[in-house]
């Protein structure tokens, strides 16, 4: 009785074909529970400008700038690199601090764009340090930093940094770059 | 934006670090381990450190 209860609910769903492939609800649509998709926390995909080409006139913090002709090295249109807190820097004191530090996040995709490039990750609501680092991003607190190292990175006497091939990239409150722009939840 | 690590050894290293640093945490709640004062404290050091480079640029 109870199956055949389930099945007349199914059958009596409206279902709207769409190109012979899927199917779309009609509009106000509800499922038959009445239930709402739980939600255990802050999560989603998360996106901003990770390197801004500049030049000698806009040096970032440490004296340095990227520029169009700075070669990151990429082997395809996107690349996808372990993401960290703060280049994994212990930021202040505690334990916490240092859970922060030691973690690393998932990773991050990295495509070039006209005035520089654009970085994207996306954090798990179910992890309690990535829903931590969501819910500082929904706040306006991180930017993005991009990290290389020494043996790749290479620099002009000036400053210009001439190849900085991506092994990280971090989500800090205090980046290099300060006029970088906010990591934002992307739609 | 411009960092550079010592090796890239650095980085491999801390991946391998991750499934221990996840299971750790997931055996632990919320509350105990200080996230929630944690993110308050980055918010607070974000909006000292946006304060001081509005200045600069």
């Amino acid at each position: 009785m109870l199956l055949r209860a389930m099945r007349k609910t199914l059958w009596c769903q409206p279902i709207q074909p769409l190109n012979n492939m899927a199917y779309t609800h009609e509009a106000g649509w509800r499922p038959n529970s009445g239930s709402v998709l739980k939600s255990v926390g802050s999560g989603g995909s998360y996106g901003a400008m990770c390197v801004r080409f500049s030049d000698a006139s806009e040096p970032d913090m440490t004296g340095e700038w990227f520029d169009e002709n700075t070669d990151f090295c990429f082997k395809s249109a996107e690349i996808r690199v372990p993401s960290l807190f703060h280049h994994g820097l212990k930021i202040a004191n505690g334990a916490v601090a240092q859970r922060f530090a030691d973690a690393v996040f998932p990773d991050a995709t990295i495509t070039r764009v006209s005035n520089g490039l654009f970085g994207t990750v996306t954090l798990s609501p179910s992890d309690p340090l990535q829903s931590a680092i969501a819910k500082m991003i929904e706040a306006g607190a991180l930017k993005f930093s991009s990290g290389s190292t020494v043996q790749l990175a290479r620099r002009d006497g000036d400053g210009r940094i001439t190849r900085w091939p991506l092994v990280e990239l971090s989500l800090t409150p205090r980046p290099a770059e300060p006029r970088l722009p906010k990591i934002r939840p992307l739609s | 934006m411009a960092f550079c690590h010592n090796s890239i050894e650095d980085v491999i290293f801390r991946s391998r670090i991750r499934t221990a640093a996840d299971d750790a945490t997931k055996s632990m709640s919320f509350d105990d381990i200080g996230i929630e004062n944690f993110i308050q404290s980055i918010c607070e050091m974000a909006d000292e450190y946006d304060q001081k480079c509005a200045g600069l640029f």
